[in-house]
């Protein structure tokens, strides 16, 4: 048995540098840290007041998260002011309450086709459902909604981004 | 080649244990990223682990496999894919118990293939017992010989 145990011990060595070597060394290597959040405590899916099951579409943070971390598209509902202050990283402002204003803007960057998460600030805040709702009626039928929204992703510790000049990220963003 | 009936049950063990777990760690050494995202939706490692375990792991079930398959210090091989089964088996029943609907992450990185977990679970137990036969028949044969 001792002599299994010596093996077991020099095989795993062996794993521990290759692995480092390789993943040093490959194209699609990965940062040893990665952008991640605490994910071992569940968390409940919360409900908006207004939630109607028949239109709306909800997400959970780790949801959220994943599309995040996939490349999907984020729809910011939220003023400038907030939007500049701080937003979830990639995210497009597209202010619920100035819509019109926006809209001729925002509209080349967003494929319907693909899913569209919308957020405002979580809490009461429900520009992010009322977004999503306007999203599906003009022909985006992937529109979905955070409504942990900015205040869960601060609170989980993933990256921000700001328009103050500066990265508010805790966790850095450059690899998600 | 194998004289004995053990050792040609040792043998084939072997090659099956190992061949599964070189084929295993193919998708995930090719696609660190995706085995990242795989064991965050577990749910149970704290963030700064997750990509540690993405890369180490892969190679883990890889170097193991080789060494199954090659018959080079494979008691010391099947040592690490029992510690591995036991883990893997671990985190299957726990995220079953969650009710987490999730791919397992044993074959495929990608996250869209949903996994029946009790079924892997066995799986993983019915290797396990291959990793023991191959350890402990090897020394017991050894030491009665």
């Amino acid at each position: 048995m001792t002599r299994t145990i010596r093996e077991a011990i020099i095989l795993g060595i062996l794993a521990i540098v290759l692995a480092f070597a390789v993943n040093t060394v490959s194209p699609r290597g990965i940062s040893l840290k990665g952008t991640w959040y605490d994910n071992r405590e569940k968390q409940e899916l919360e409900i908006p007041p207004s939630y109607d099951p028949q239109s709306d579409s909800l997400l959970t943070m780790q949801e959220a998260f994943m599309l995040w971390k996939n490349g999907s598209i984020f729809v910011d509902a939220r003023d400038p002011e907030n939007y500049d202050e701080g937003h979830i990283p990639g995210a497009i402002n597209l202010p619920f309450e100035e819509w019109d204003d926006y809209w001729e803007a925002v509209r080349p960057k967003l494929n319907p086709d693909s899913t569209i998460v919308c957020y405002c600030d979580g809490f009461d805040c429900e520009l992010s459902l009322f977004a999503a709702r306007e999203l599906k009626l003009d022909g985006y039928p992937k529109a979905l909604t955070f409504f942990g929204g900015f205040h869960k992703w601060v609170n989980a510790k993933l990256p921000t981004d700001n328009n103050l000049g500066q990265t508010g990220s805790e966790a850095g963003t450059d690899d998600k | 080649m194998p004289k004995s009936v053990t050792e040609w049950i040792i043998f084939l063990a072997r090659l099956i244990i190992g061949g599964v777990f070189i084929y295993a760690s193919i998708d995930k050494i090719l696609n660190p990223d995706q085995f990242a995202k795989v064991i965050h939706n577990y749910r149970i490692l704290p963030p700064g682990y997750i990509n540690i375990m993405a890369i180490i792991a892969p190679w883990f079930e890889f170097t193991a496999g080789v060494c199954l398959v090659v018959g080079l210090k494979y008691r010391g091989a099947s040592l690490i894919v029992a510690g591995m089964l036991v883990i893997f088996t671990i985190a299957l029943i726990s995220a079953y118990s969650r009710g987490l609907n999730i791919n397992c992450g044993c074959f495929s990185t990608s996250s869209s293939a949903k996994s029946d977990l009790l079924v892997r679970a066995i799986e993983d137990i019915l290797l396990l017992i291959g990793c023991l036969i191959i350890m402990f028949k090897t020394s017991l044969s050894r030491r009665f010989a």
